[in-house]
């Protein structure tokens, strides 16, 4: 290997594992039937365009609920999920554990049936040097048994709020906000596009692994197809702002 | 397959199916022996009141079999601790961990030779709309070499308390007990008002490490022995000094409130948590804060003829201070007008409650002002000078009748 592909490699590992460090993440796989706490890993505040850290102070979590888009791995389709899970939706799965750690103020969010589908935390300040956990219990979904699913990817779309704004056009800026969302219509993809915020496109991930052990794969699937559930433009539209706090 | 065995595999399909953790009070995970790890006590919900919205939890008591425990085998015969694990008692094994996401104070239980027995928590709520974790720390102990025991089991008084009022010390809806049905008074008084929990108290496993410590060759696959609190244990144990439990509030005795004052704020700041005091006083966690010297009295518990008074948080965009709300009126309504408000305490203090703004005979009139800014702030105040002093700097008087009064502290 060249010096000159040697230093490209280091740049590439580099900026792979700051990427990888800086995210909005999920901090545990899932398996399939069993309640586990879990956590959101907030790697970084908001970078303002001069290079200034703003430290965070809000979030808002929305896990795929309403007319969710589904895709498989390999490209089969997948009519909706009932065909994946048990449950048939990942609404009610989730559910928020009190804390106090990064924000004094925590509130949930619901679907018209009553099932968690989500939540925020507000009035915080996360020093932008340390690390935020953000925790949250997830009782994983069954596999349904004809399913050739291995595993269920769950995108989890997060606003990471640094500083208020009035409105969607003047809180999605550069160091006043990061939005770990889909790309996918959303005015706040739309606007973080534009405006060329972190995140667009990189929701978080939640992985639930299927218990292949008490849950085999029909013979026919071979190793089995990742699912993956994202939150609709719809959803994300709706669910994403947190009620007289954010846009 | 005999009946018994029937029952015991649906009673264990039954367990496994329910949703781990949606309700009942239980620990989070299992320990191994020799091993000194942290774990949680998640609460799954409050108190069920039929018919309306569950109440939060504001104070938890836990306790750890350690005051004559019985020990038994899975056919119920008697066990000595001391055949199976080394250490021989459970006393000293756990420790409380500060936490302040759901409760502001805590305490150590301990024994009469000061080893920790369990731990208690109050001063704060978690809201039901939420699931709760109390960190606690377990040096789990060591099998005995010669014991077949692969699991102990440990099961874990636990109060989930509602409700501080002395009446509702084991009343449905203002108390979970997840106790064992052994007889103590808890259970007895639990049972007769079907509070939740009575029969079903926690559990902490703990793994015998194979790998270290083999069973012997007689033991086959091993056996689970269970230690669980005796009914003693549980009526000396589980009641929390002056806050909650039977007998708890006979010896209630008011305590200092202490003014602050924040020059940078002007903001104005009353506590009486020791742990607040102490790092308002100190300055380096909580900066900026000098005493004023001001100081009333309050039950931090409730006595006879006084009213809970909450404690609000509100969020910085609206002031980054405190409002203590008086009686249930008030502080539903201030929840309501103002859905961004942390409720930090429902039962923060106890004082009286003034009739048409008169206070009880023997009880010291506490005003109160708003700063009337964006930043709100209250001030609680004893004397009407002072308050006439601050409503010329442009601070609103608020209270009831002709000396506008909010509470009244005792003497």
């Amino acid at each position: 290997m060249s010096i000159g592909s040697m230093l490209a490699a280091c740049v590439a590992v580099a900026l792979c594992a700051h990427g990888a460090f800086a995210h909005t993440t999920v901090r545990s796989q899932a398996t399939e039937s069993v309640t586990e706490d879990n956590a959101l890993k907030i790697g970084h505040g908001c970078t303002t365009p001069e290079g200034a850290r703003i430290p965070m102070i809000a979030q808002s979590v929305v896990f795929p609920s309403a007319a969710p888009e589904l895709s498989t791995s390999d490209g089969s389709p997948v009519a909706s999920l009932d065909a994946v899970i048990e449950q048939g939706t990942v609404a009610g799965l989730v559910r928020a554990i009190q804390d106090k750690g990064v924000f004094r103020a925590q509130q949930v969010k619901r679907d018209a049936l009553g099932n968690m589908t989500g939540f925020s935390g507000t009035s915080g300040s996360l020093d932008v040097d340390v690390l935020g956990r953000v925790p949250f219990q997830f009782a994983a979904p069954k596999f349904v048994a004809t399913s050739c699913a291995r595993r269920l990817l769950v995108k989890v779309a997060i606003a990471d709020v640094c500083l208020l704004g009035a409105g969607l056009a003047d809180s999605v800026k550069q160091g006043k906000v990061n939005l770990w969302i889909p790309d996918n219509g959303s005015p706040f993809a739309v606007a973080g596009k534009a405006q060329n915020i972190d995140g667009i496109g990189a929701p978080a991930t939640l992985t639930i692994n299927r218990n292949v052990a008490a849950n085999p794969l029909p013979s026919s699937c071979g190793a089995g197809i990742d699912v993956t559930v994202t939150p609709s433009a719809a959803d994300v539209t709706v669910n994403l702002p947190i009620p007289g706090v954010w846009p | 397959m005999s009946h018994a065995v029937r029952l015991a595999c649906l009673l264990l399909i039954a367990a496994v199916l329910a949703p781990p953790g949606a309700a009942f009070t239980s620990v989070r995970s299992q320990a191994v022996e020799g091993v000194t790890s942290d774990n949680a006590l998640r609460i799954g919900e409050g108190c069920a009141v039929p018919g309306g919205a569950p109440l939060p939890v504001v104070a938890q008591s836990v306790v750890f079999p350690t005051v004559a425990p019985i020990v038994t085998a899975p056919n119920g015969s008697a066990v000595a601790l001391d055949t199976v694990i080394v250490q021989g008692s459970l006393a000293g094994l756990v420790r409380a961990i500060e936490d302040t996401s759901i409760f502001m104070s805590h305490e150590q239980k301990s024994d009469a030779l000061g080893n920790s027995v369990g731990f208690a928590a109050y001063d704060g709520a978690l809201s039901p709309d939420f699931a709760g974790r109390v960190p606690f720390q377990f040096a789990a102990p060591m099998f005995v070499a010669t014991t077949c025991a692969s699991r102990l089991l440990v099961k874990v008084a636990v109060a989930d308390v509602c409700s501080r009022e002395a009446d509702d010390t084991a009343s449905t809806g203002k108390v979970n007990l997840w106790i064992p049905d052994n007889g103590s008074q808890y259970a007895a008084a639990g049972k007769d008002t079907s509070v939740e929990g009575i029969g079903s108290p926690a559990t902490l496993i703990v793994n015998r490490d194979l790998a270290t410590n083999p069973l012997g060759p007689g033991c086959g696959a091993g056996i689970d022995v269970t230690v669980t609190p005796s009914a003693a244990d549980v009526d000396a144990n589980l009641g929390i000094r002056g806050v909650w439990g039977f007998g708890a509030t006979a010896a209630s005795q008011p305590v200092q409130i202490v003014e602050y004052y924040n020059a940078v704020l002007d903001h104005y700041f009353i506590t009486w948590l020791p742990d607040e005091i102490g790092k308002l006083d100190d300055g380096s966690v909580i900066r900026g804060w000098q005493r004023t010297g001001r100081e009333f009295r309050t039950y931090t518990s409730a006595a006879a003829g006084t009213s809970s008074v909450c404690r609000y948080y509100i969020p910085p965009g609206l002031g980054d201070s405190h409002f203590f709300g008086r009686g249930t009126v008030e502080c539903t309504q201030t929840g309501q007008k103002n859905p961004s408000f942390v409720l930090e305490d429902p039962q923060f203090m106890q004082m009286f409650l003034p009739a048409q703004g008169a206070c009880p005979a023997n009880t010291q009139q506490i005003f109160r002002v708003f700063s009337n800014r964006a930043d709100a702030n209250h001030r609680y105040i004893t004397d009407k000078t002072t308050r006439a002093q601050m409503a010329s700097r442009g601070w609103v008087v608020e209270g009831d009748g002709p000396d506008a009064v909010v509470m009244c502290a005792p003497p």
